[in-house]
């Protein structure tokens, strides 16, 4: 996979979030220390609290189940329907029958309020068998402990509640409503005003089952005082509480299954108010504590884990919870004692002030964190663009000093800058200097061995045809002959190797002149027809004449060259194709010659126009002809004396290649100076 | 009378072949090896014609001051050059020498005494005065074969003999064309097309200096050249 620098450099900018992890893992454990001598702190608090009101002897229900009667702030309808009641639902509480060997298990369910100082019942009952009748139907019975326990019936009586006292007491001044439902009733009662209970119990009774299988609640029958006592909250006692309580402290006494019997206090609002949403937000995203508020329990009873926790006997339970706007609640709930004895449950609640300062500062810690991550990142990105640029004009300066020979290439700029990438950069230039040098030394080897060859050859020839002109035996002219050829062989060679010297010389004195440049296309493409054998030769010439300015002889040179590269790799039977057409892109002419065969190699195709490189490994069209890769390094200096280039490409269908030639002009000749016409 | 051919030539095994095959061709040969030997040679009679090495010992260029001073003796005496770089052709040509041809070492014997012949066969016509002599003219164009001699307009246009045989073989068949294949046959040189061109050059540049305008010698882009037909 290839990773590009800048992305390296972003990857290596990820470390940076160490930074950050390891503060949040602080805020944290410091934030968890915050929150735990809090939490102990208010726990003290509770508890001096307890000790406190326990030593006011406060009026309280003896310990054990009680009705609760909620305080109602709408009046009720007395009709048997519980939508009044719907607000109080959450102080419900059912019971079912103690067999529980009925195919349907059936509950009785109970709720009791005071409104306008009149107590409310509402009494549920599931009845899947209903029997209706004054005297052996189902009924309802209420026990009443006022002073000494009586007991009332309750049943339907014509669709209307009818209402029996067991015991011949006169009745109260109940008033009430039978309601059928499905698969039950409901009996709504209610007590004159002023009228004191302090002790209720309700059993529902099925005509259809036996006496044992009546529900009931708060009535135990194996005890004669099973009646469970009302309770309701104590606004006295809460007043009394309220003064012991410090500023900011939130008190509940409890009854032991968490009815609130007393309410003192109030929650403080922690400084510096809640957080700004974007805040807020980042933190609930980054460290993904929800801030759910707890599950509000009914202003009247709190049944949190650690209100039955300590209920069930632990000393103390404490909680901490996440409040919207990064605020934290703290809750201690501690047993309050008379006589060694539990009576009831203290809960105490606090917004904490330092944990809370935490949490902001994680908050702040986060948003601060990700801007100098962006920061860090920003500069990272912009330092490895930085540097990729460098490095890419590097390579790109490289890239174009190898491209060109010695010469005529883009000379190799190196980096004035003190750094490694400017070290690296004055290597490169030393190295491409040495490879210059090299090239230069090898360009003129060939020119040099041929000039040194020249003399040699110049005797061997001479000398053969000296021989010649001796009589020979016969087979001594065979080995004559022979020789002759590998002399003419070499002098090919020889020629060959200095070609390049003498078209950079035929270059450096060509003059330019204005001709018809399709004219020289098509002359020259008719000379190539008889070389072609079973070749197709295609040419494409504009309709028009082309009138060009440059050396004819030169481009014509060229373009043997090219039609001979072409000839070279183009199968037997195969196409070459000619082009001459004004330049796609810019000003100028461009010459194409396309031939049907091999693509080119990628490795070498850059290099394909440099002196002494062959691509010629596998070319088909084997011969004496000596190949020192000249050909094309001809074509390029043509190019470039018309000040233009010459590009190799395969054909985009992959059939074979194409070699594109695109020329400018020449410069029009300069005064003629140097001629050596009048020798 | 056997012509007399001196050969300044430093490599001793070229020297040497020259010599046996002209003296097979009946010429008598004088070989020398440097510039100070020829022209202590030459000190009482120049030869009839002298074939130079341009780079000679330890003097690169010490055949073209050979030359020079071979020419300053006698403006007519024929001089051929030899050289081991077809590069010198330009330089030969630009300093104005007056070199009758120039050539390298790699040609072969038959074409080197075929030039040595056709520079005697011009001496010979020379001294016989202009009887007998074969002309072809075409427009402006006049050229005396036995004397080798072109003019252009009536004005002599100084060629060498490879030269002069490519105008030959051009002018000869006007708007024929000639490939450089055949031009190269008829010049008797061993070279390659791009030397025809640079021949070819050199000839038109020859010409123009003698007449601006002058439009002879046409290039057919991918066969050769001809003599524009009905030139004048």
């Amino acid at each position: 996979m290839r990773l590009s620098l800048r992305k390296q450099l972003l990857l290596l900018g990820l470390v940076t979030l160490v930074l950050p992890l390891a503060g949040w893992q602080f805020v944290r454990g410091l934030e968890g220390h915050l929150r735990d001598g809090q939490a102990a702190a208010l726990t003290d608090s509770a508890e001096v609290l307890s000790r406190v009101i326990a030593a006011e002897k406060p009026l309280l229900p003896r310990p054990g189940p009680l009705f609760f009667i909620a305080d109602s702030r709408t009046p009720f309808r007395l009709d048997g329907n519980d939508d009044d009641w719907a607000a109080l639902s959450g102080q419900q509480q059912c019971f079912s029958s103690k067999a529980a060997s009925s195919e349907k298990p059936t509950r009785l369910c109970l709720l009791l309020a005071r409104y306008g100082g009149a107590l409310h019942l509402l009494a549920d009952v599931d009845d899947a068998t209903p029997v209706r009748d004054s005297r052996r139907g189902d009924a309802l019975r209420l026990l009443i402990d006022d002073g000494g326990v009586r007991a009332y019936r309750f049943s339907s009586q014509e669709g209307r509640l009818g209402m029996v006292a067991e015991d011949e007491h006169p009745l109260p001044a109940i008033r009430g409503e039978w309601a059928e439902r499905g698969g039950g009733y409901r009996v709504e009662l209610r007590f004159p005003p002023g009228w004191q209970a302090r002790r209720i119990g309700v059993e529902a009774l099925d005509r259809q089952a036996p006496d044992a299988n009546a529900i009931r609640a708060g009535n135990d029958p194996d005890r004669l005082d099973g009646l469970w006592p009302l309770a309701q909250r104590d606004e006295d006692l809460g007043r009394r509480i309220e003064r012991l309580v410090p500023p900011g402290l939130h008190a509940r006494l409890l009854s032991m299954d968490g009815w609130v019997l007393a309410d003192a206090g109030a929650l403080a609002q922690v400084r510096g108010g809640p957080l700004p949403e974007w805040r807020r937000w980042l933190y609930d995203l980054l460290v993904g504590e929800s801030s759910e508020a707890p599950p509000v329990a009914t202003p009247d009873r709190l049944l949190t884990d650690e209100v039955v926790q300590v209920a069930k006997g632990d000393p103390v339970a404490s909680a901490s919870h996440a409040e919207a706007g990064l605020q934290l609640r703290l809750s201690a709930v501690v047993p309050l004692r008379t006589n060694d004895q539990t009576v009831a449950l203290l809960s105490v609640e606090r917004r904490s002030e330092a944990a809370h300062l935490a949490q902001r500062a994680l908050s702040g810690l986060l948003g601060l964190t990700l801007l100098a991550m962006l920061a860090v990142g920003g500069v990272l990105l912009a330092y490895a663009s930085w540097l990729a640029l460098r490095l890419r004009r590097l390579g790109r300066a490289v890239d174009m000093a190898m491209v060109g020979d010695g010469q005529r290439r883009a000379r190799f700029v190196e980096s004035g800058s003190r750094d490694e990438v400017g070290d690296l950069s004055r290597r490169f230039g030393r190295l491409l200097d040495e490879v210059d040098g090299y090239t230069d030394y090898l360009r003129s080897l060939a020119g040099k061995l041929s000039h040194e060859l020249h003399t040699p050859l110049a005797v061997v020839r001479s000398s053969l045809e000296n021989l010649e002109a001796q009589p020979l035996p016969a087979e001594a002219s065979t080995y004559v002959d022979r020789a002759r050829d590998g002399a003419t062989r070499l002098a090919a060679i020889v020629r060959a190797m200095s070609e390049a010297t003498r078209v950079e010389r035929a270059i450096a004195g060509a003059d330019a002149e204005t001709f018809d440049l399709r004219d020289l296309v098509s002359g020259c493409a008719e000379g190539y027809r008889p070389l072609m054998g079973d070749r197709r030769l295609e040419l494409l010439l504009p309709a028009e004449p082309m009138p060009f300015t440059g050396a004819p002889e030169l481009l014509a040179q060229a373009l043997d060259k090219l039609v001979d590269n072409a000839r070279d790799f183009c199968p037997e039977d195969g196409w070459i194709a000619i082009a001459l057409a004004p330049a796609e892109r810019g000003s100028g002419v461009e010459i194409a010659v396309a031939n049907q065969g091999p693509t080119l190699n990628p490795d070498i195709s850059q290099r394909l126009f440099d002196s002494l490189v062959s691509h010629r490994e596998r070319a088909p069209r084997g011969g004496d002809a000596p190949h020192l890769g000249l050909g094309l390094y001809i074509v390029r200096l043509v190019a470039e004396l018309h000040d233009g280039d010459v590009i190799a490409r395969d054909l985009p269908n992959g059939d074979g290649v194409e070699f594109r030639l695109r020329l400018r002009g020449m410069p029009v000749a300069k005064p003629a100076t140097n001629d050596g016409a009048a020798a | 009378m056997s012509r007399s051919i001196a050969i300044v030539e430093d490599e001793p095994a070229i020297r040497a072949n020259f010599v046996d095959a002209l003296r097979r061709y009946g010429f008598q040969v004088q070989a020398y090896a440097d510039r100070r030997s020829a022209i202590a040679g030459f000190g009482s009679r120049l030869p009839d014609l002298v074939i130079i090495d341009v780079g000679l010992g330890d003097e690169p260029e010490g055949g073209f001051d050979l030359c020079r001073e071979l020419r300053a003796r006698s403006a007519t005496l024929p001089i051929l050059f030899l050289t081991a770089r077809d590069s010198d052709f330009d330089i030969i040509s630009g300093l104005r020498l007056g070199a009758d041809d120039y050539l390298t070492k790699d040609i072969s014997l038959p074409q080197l005494t075929a030039r040595v012949q056709a520079l005697f066969r011009r001496l010979d016509a020379m001294a016989r005065g202009g009887d007998k002599e074969t002309v072809i003219d075409h427009g402006k164009l006049r050229i005396e074969l036995e004397r080798m001699r072109v003019s252009w307009n009536a004005i002599e246009v100084a060629l060498t003999v490879t030269e002069f045989w490519i105008v030959h073989a051009l002018a000869r068949h006007p708007g024929h064309v000639k490939s450089r294949d055949q031009l190269m046959r008829e010049a008797q040189v061993v070279i390659d097309d791009a030397t025809v061109t640079s021949h070819v050059k050199r000839i038109r540049k020859k010409f123009l200096a003698v007449a601006e305008d002058f439009d002879g010698i046409e290039t057919m882009h991918g066969a050769g050249y001809r003599w524009r037909p009905g030139s004048d």
